[in-house]
């Protein structure tokens, strides 16, 4: 009884398991099948007695089974062995058999008995967890767990990857590893923040990496339970977002740069239509980012230019960009503006062009400044090329009309005026006036201005009177007859008035502007005034200096002129008797030779007042030329045959081309050969030889006069042309006043010739000068 | 054949007197006379073949002068030879005078050459 109970037992047990337990004979055939085994395989206890073990397997396991019996036969144990079983309804389950054997009464084994454990849910966890692990492993993304203490429990590949570290080198360690110093107390905070709130948390903070890198990460915290619930650690996927946030910060910045541009930056679609307006579009246009957004890109364009944008979005169609257009665009308030437009397309990622962003630049400032830059240009051209044209200006009324033409283009002024004090021939004052920006007539009729309060401080050189509106001054209005301005005055309200100083620190004159407008004379144009003012009273002295100088001039002229006159009758009765004697008187012996040296110095003499007379011409710019077409050849052949008869112990070798056709002044042109031989025989008076050619060449005819004496220096050559100067040379004295060879030069360049000389010393000179054929 | 009259206009008596030493000598019949008045009563009084006329004249102007003979027809025949320091044979024409010219002073055989010529 004791044995049946006992079996009694251990049957309730056998039948009380969750497993399914089955025992089976040294051949397979079953002997025992307990209640979770017909659970697990859905045959009965009753069915399976006797039946054999194969049922519940496909025949390739059969010979495991076989393997598994003798194993244990043979004393080996089978513990938690996976097989695969199969159900009465043919379904696979995945299984962990345990066998053990069975022995009778004397030891033998007789049987064993399976324990059959189904663990498809075991595996399917495993499966899920290995697929976990997998993508924990695969994630780009860190993730790490903790102990509460913050002590690093597992570590993935991500976290390596993002962080440097291998899993063996920080597991165990505490998180503080990978936080700066700055951070450390983080850790603390999140562990009990996500143990206390029991949540998922989500943080932005930054790690360190093993390289020491710091890396900006968003860290999502969740809590980790043990089977109770029970709170016993984190897990933290960190995710590296320095991408991220570099895209970010780009994206945060290119918004700010938008947003405190100055310029209009607008985005709209290819219909028109304005997606974005930031604070420059809000400042230039006038419209608020609400106002403006949805609205069409028409709203900003003048009527007149609508065409302009249908221009523009075709251009941006075909993906070109506009660049820098000048245009105008029109405020909310109606004021058109000038702007420059930069419009480019937006284009969508596969390339297509999807809208297009528009940058205006208010230009109104610049373009203000262009056209006053341009003012203060042309301004300055004016002051300067008056400060020139007035100082080659020699006479007065074409100065004041300069000086007041351009003060009133200067100032703004509606009409300016300019008043000029001049002695005439017998000392007396009168006054000239020139106008600008008003008929004269509107002046005539009112007579000079006069010594009133107003224009007293002008004309008496106290200085400029700068008024915004005459009418209201105090100094306006107190002269009889009129009290103010005469009727048909000229309008004036704006009133400047700069008195004209000359050197001597006399008031020669007054520069007088009005406007009918007030205020219209600033500073500045004062400042200009002044200025060409004293410019105009320098130029106004140099006139007058001027005018005296053209005056003794003229004296001077005169005087040479009736001087010449006066030289030339007693030259003229010397000359008449003195020939007369030669020729009928006194035809041989010393009287004869005295004689015609007498008349050869009354010649030299008459060529010296020639020579006076015609300088004075020469110097008033009278001297006359009368041209005519003529053979300079024959003129110079004539001049060389009279030289040979008046000089026939001399040679004069005239080697003269052909038809040297010239148009010019047949006696002056004789002059300057005459003079130039002359000087040829003056200056070598031991050469007998004077060379005398004159060739053509393809523009002009070139006529050179040579002697054979003592030359010319260097420094000579230079002067020898001008007024006065004269060779010096110790050795001899040449009379003359140096005049010849610059009346010569004068005829030769009033020809358009050239003429110059070449020399050495002591090697003769020649003297060149050019006609050209036809003038 | 009757010998020509010539009629002098010259201010300065040592220039007339060498001119009339000159042409006399020539073969011409002189008449000489120091002032413009005095010639214009002489021509008015009877006509000579030539006339010499100075230019710068105390009481007139030799160009004038000229001028006014050859406007007048009774005169406008009669060659003229202008003579002068100062002016040129180009101030003669332009001043509208159709008359021969010499510049004082002068080479006396080319004074009579061109009294001669125009004779």
């Amino acid at each position: 009884m004791e044995y049946s109970k006992q079996l009694f037992t251990f049957k309730s047990i056998f039948d009380g398991m969750e497993d399914a337990v089955i025992c089976h004979d040294l051949d397979f055939s079953i002997t025992h099948w307990n209640p979770a085994a017909e659970i697990l395989f859905g045959y009965s206890s009753i069915e399976t007695d006797g039946a054999s073990m194969n049922i519940i397997m496909d025949a390739g396991y059969f010979g495991e089974q076989h393997q598994m019996l003798n194993d244990i036969l043979n004393g080996v144990k089978i513990d938690n062995f996976h097989s695969v079983r199969k159900t009465r309804a043919g379904k696979d389950i995945p299984v962990a058999i345990t066998i053990s054997p069975i022995s009778d009464e004397d030891g033998n084994i007789v049987g064993a008995s399976q324990i059959i454990r189904d663990i498809s849910r075991e595996i399917i966890a495993e499966q899920q967890q290995a697929t976990l692990a997998a993508i924990i492993e695969g994630l780009d993304d860190a993730i790490i767990s903790t102990t509460l203490d913050g002590i690093i429990t597992s570590w993935n590949k991500g976290a390596q990857t993002i962080f440097g570290y291998a899993a063996s080198e920080v597991t165990g360690r505490h998180m503080a590893l990978l936080l700066p110093a700055d951070r450390r107390h983080e850790e603390d905070m999140i562990n009990s923040k996500v143990s206390q709130s029991n949540k998922t948390a989500h943080f932005q903070t930054v790690h360190i990496a093993k390289d020491g890198t710091l890396i900006p990460v968003s860290l999502t915290v969740s809590p980790v339970r043990n089977k109770k619930g029970d709170v016993i650690g984190t897990s933290k996927i960190a995710r590296n977002i320095t991408a991220q946030k570099l895209a970010d910060e780009k994206r945060a910045t290119l918004a700010a740069i938008v947003e405190s541009s100055d310029d209009a930056i607008i985005s709209k679609t290819l219909e028109g239509i304005i997606i974005t307006w930031n604070k420059g579009a809000e400042h230039i246009f006038g419209y608020t980012e609400s106002e403006a957004v949805g609205r069409h890109i028409s709203i900003l364009i003048p009527h007149n230019r609508l065409d302009e944008e249908d221009r523009i979005i075709s251009s941006i169609r075909s993906g070109k960009k506009i660049d820098h257009y000048q245009t105008i665009r029109i405020r909310k308030d109606g004021k058109e503006i000038p702007i420059a437009l930069t419009v480019s397309p937006i284009l969508s990622s596969d390339g297509t062009v999807i809208g297009a962003s528009k940058i205006a630049r208010d230009i109104t400032a610049a373009r203000e400044a262009e056209i006053a830059m341009e003012n203060n240009s042309q301004k300055l051209l004016l002051l300067n090329s008056i400060g020139k044209s007035i100082s080659e200006q020699m006479d007065v009324n074409v100065i004041l009309q300069k000086v007041t033409d351009a003060t009133t283009k200067l100032t703004g002024a509606a009409f300016g005026a300019f008043f000029y004090n001049k002695l005439d021939e017998n000392g007396e004052s009168y006054m000239l006036f020139t106008l600008s920006g008003a008929p004269r007539e509107a002046f005539e009729k009112l007579g000079m201005p006069r010594n009133t309060a107003l224009f007293h401080p002008t004309f008496s050189g106290l200085g400029v009177v700068r008024v915004d509106d005459i009418t209201k001054d105090p100094r306006y209005g107190k002269m009889a007859p009129h009290f103010g301005m005469p009727e048909g005055h000229l309008p004036v309200r704006s009133y400047l008035a700069v008195p004209v100083i000359s050197a001597s620190g006399a008031v020669t004159g007054g520069l007088f502007f009005g406007h009918p407008e007030q205020g219209v004379f600033l500073e500045e144009h004062e400042d200009v005034v002044v200025s060409i003012a004293s410019q105009a009273a320098i130029a106004l002295d140099n006139s007058k200096l001027f005018e005296e100088v053209s005056a003794l001039s003229r004296k001077k002229d005169e005087f040479i002129a009736l001087a010449s006159h006066e030289l030339k009758t007693p030259l003229t009765s010397m000359s008449g008797f003195l020939q007369i004697l030669q020729k009928t008187m006194v035809t041989e012996g010393l009287g004869k030779k005295f004689l015609d040296k007498s008349i050869h110095q009354l010649e030299k003499l008459n060529r010296l007042v020639n020579d006076l007379f015609d300088i004075s011409k020469v110097q008033a710019g009278k001297m006359q030329f009368f041209f005519e077409h003529f053979d300079l050849g024959e003129l110079i052949q004539e001049v060389c045959d009279t030289f040979r008869q008046s000089m026939p112990t001399r040679t004069f070798a005239c080697d003269l081309e052909n038809e040297l056709f010239i148009y010019g002044d047949k006696m002056r042109l004789e002059q300057v050969i005459i003079n130039l031989i002359n000087n040829a025989v003056k200056y070598a008076p031991d050469a007998l030889q004077v060379d005398i050619r004159a060739i053509k060449n393809h523009a002009e005819n070139v006529i050179s006069i040579t002697d054979y004496g003592i030359g010319i220096s260097k420094a000579d050559q230079q002067n020898i042309f001008s007024q006065f100067y004269r060779v010096r040379n110790r050795d001899q004295h040449v009379s003359g006043l140096g005049l010849g060879l610059f009346i010569t030069k004068e005829i030769v360049e009033r020809h358009n010739g050239r003429i110059w000389v070449e020399s050495e010393r002591g090697k003769g000179a020649t003297f060149i000068f050019t006609i050209p054929h036809k003038n | 054949m009757r010998a020509k009259l010539v009629y002098i206009l010259e201010d300065d008596p040592d220039i007339r007197e060498i001119v009339a030493f000159i042409l006399t000598e020539a073969g011409y019949n002189i008449k000489e006379y120091g002032t413009a008045a005095l010639f214009n009563e002489a021509i008015l009084a009877h006509l000579p073949d030539i006339i010499i006329l100075d230019i710068l004249l105390p009481d007139g102007n030799g160009l004038d002068i000229c001028k006014q003979l050859q406007g007048n027809e009774v005169t406008s025949a009669i060659p003229v030879l202008m003579m002068s320091a100062n002016k040129t044979k180009r101030d003669i024409e332009e001043s509208g005078c159709n008359a021969d010219f010499i510049s004082k002073p002068f080479d006396i055989d080319h004074f009579r050459q061109r009294v001669d010529l125009i004779a």
